[in-house]
């Protein structure tokens, strides 16, 4: 465990040097936010629009999600694919006396926690100066939220590192990327929240594994679901962990007995 | 000039040749293209199912704009940011050099190197999509209209690039800033959006905002024949002011580039 927290502390510094490139992915999430929260400030003037939902729930939606964006999703899966299985620096992994799965966790880390850090820091300036988010307020469901939150980063980091590890068996990798990356968006709630989506395709997407990954800790911040529900969404989340955990290990398995390193 | 074209079609013969000899990518990247642009619909009929209007563009409108975004975007994408992102790796991994010492201009040589073929199948979707809605809208397009139109659309296209192509420059001394073309993509994506929508945003950002509303914006008011004529220009002087701004801020970046014993 000393041993992880030293490759955490060392991240956290490597991490804090480079900020720029935090605040970077945070403009990526926040340029989504801000985009639909303008679409939605026209539409909700229109009186049939506020059939659907108010601008104030819209405004707590993406301002939670804003926080979730930066927080939860991983970006762990182009330094995989990239880095260490095409460029071949993965045999200096599996060198060390470490786990690589292990690693990588606690490399990722300090980038989520920075980059949750401009998310809170944005939305607490937005709460004080124009809106506070509607938040959940019964305090005996907060730990019940925060596990849920937990659960929702370990299930995306392993997303990632399952499409990541796919570069073990391409050569070009960027066109699995680009369809995560369409799959990531269309059933994450990033666009529309999923609970708004026409009825045909509802049920799939509040079902699917992604949607627990920011979705329902959203949600869940928000207040929106009672304490049955809760802990629903936590049991589907380790549902999809521990079935994403099987699938890893025998990708992790399979990959290693082809993959090559060159002059590394 | 003649060079030039020379050199790019022997580029486009290699192009098509990697693109025979790794067929798998070749599927993988068409499925992700296609996905790409059938995103792009899907988010406005998502956005607009349960709305008749937004910002003063009928439902039918908006879907017409975006069919008009997936064509010139997606000829963005088939030429310009692929090679944009190899642009930042080839920075980040020390491989700048290699350019450099070709007999040819370097932004050229990083600005056209590639090319993504598999593009022309989101290219084609939306073309065929525009086309039906604009069916659909009983829309009468006039030659001139068309003529403009393409016009207006190459000069997007040039925009376009140069914002791109000004931003990912800052990569010569923020080689690690690798996602910045991934910021560009969320940022390009905001083209999707009317006109009206973005200038709801404080006049400060509207204005880093702006050459983007236009990009789409005004060759869709040309098919429609809601064309405001000091857009037009505006798009021309942007187009070319940015165009020029791209090359001076390259060629100064290259003053200050210092390369990794590659």
């Amino acid at each position: 465990m000393k041993r992880l927290l030293t490759i955490f502390s060392l991240y956290s510094q490597h991490a804090l040097e480079y900020k720029a490139r935090s605040f970077v992915w945070f403009f990526v999430i926040l340029i989504d936010v801000v985009v639909y929260l303008l679409y939605w400030r026209g539409v909700l003037n229109d009186p049939s629009g506020n059939q659907i939902w108010s601008f104030s729930e819209a405004v707590s939606y993406y301002l939670l999600l804003l926080v979730a964006g930066s927080f939860l999703q991983v970006h762990i899966e182009e330094e995989v694919a990239f880095e260490d299985i095409q460029y071949g620096r993965l045999s200096q992994y599996l060198l060390r006396p470490f786990s690589y799965t292990k690693f990588k966790f606690f490399q990722e880390l300090p980038w989520r926690i920075i980059q949750g850090g401009f998310g809170v820091l944005t939305l607490l300036g937005i709460s004080v100066f124009i809106r506070a988010p509607e938040l959940i307020t019964d305090i005996r469901l907060v730990p019940l939220v925060i596990a849920i939150v937990i659960s929702a980063y370990l299930l995306c980091f392993f997303y990632k590192m399952i499409v990541g590890l796919i570069a073990f068996w391409t050569i070009d990798f960027s066109g699995f990327q680009n369809i995560q990356t369409i799959i990531f968006i269309l059933f994450s709630g990033i666009l529309v929240p999923l609970h708004l989506l026409p009825d045909s395709i509802r049920s799939f997407s509040l079902f699917q594994p992604i949607a627990y990954m920011l979705y329902y800790p959203v949600r869940a911040s928000q207040g929106a679901l009672g304490a049955s529900e809760l802990w629903q969404v936590l049991g589907m989340q380790w549902v999809w962990l521990v079935l994403f955990l099987g699938l890893y290990r025998f990708m992790w398995h399979k990959g290693l007995r082809q993959f090559t390193a060159v002059g590394q | 000039m003649k060079r030039y074209v020379a050199i790019y079609r022997q580029l486009l013969k290699l192009n098509l040749a990697s693109l025979l000899t790794y067929r798998v990518n070749f599927f993988n990247n068409v499925i992700a293209s296609i996905g790409w642009g059938a995103m792009s619909l899907y988010t406005v009929i998502m956005l607009t199912a349960r709305v008749t209007d937004a910002y003063g563009w009928q439902r039918g409108e908006l879907l017409l704009f975006n069919g008009i975004y997936g064509v010139i975007v997606g000829i963005f994408h088939m030429f310009i940011s692929i090679n944009m992102g190899r642009l930042s790796k080839v920075i980040h991994m020390g491989e700048l050099d290699g350019i450099l010492v070709k007999p040819i201009d370097s932004q050229f040589a990083v600005s056209l190197w590639v090319v993504n073929f598999a593009t022309i199948f989101r290219i084609l979707m939306a073309l065929g999509y525009t086309i039906w809605i604009a069916g659909q809208l009983h829309l009468v397009v006039t030659f001139p209209q068309l003529l403009l139109f393409i016009f207006l659309a190459f000069a997007a296209l040039m925009l376009l690039y140069s914002l791109w192509f000004l931003v990912l420059t800052n990569l010569i001394w923020f080689s690690n800033m690798t996602n910045l073309v991934l910021f560009m993509y969320s940022f390009e994506s905001m083209a999707r959006f009317p006109k009206e929508m973005l200038q709801q945003l404080a006049s400060f950002l509207f204005v880093f905002v702006m050459p983007l509303a236009l990009v789409i914006n005004t060759p869709s008011r040309a098919l429609l024949a809601k064309l405001d004529y000091k857009d037009v220009l505006i798009v021309f002087v942007l187009a070319a002011g940015l165009w020029a701004a791209s090359r001076w801020y390259w060629r100064f970046a290259l003053r200050h580039y210092t390369s990794a014993s590659s």
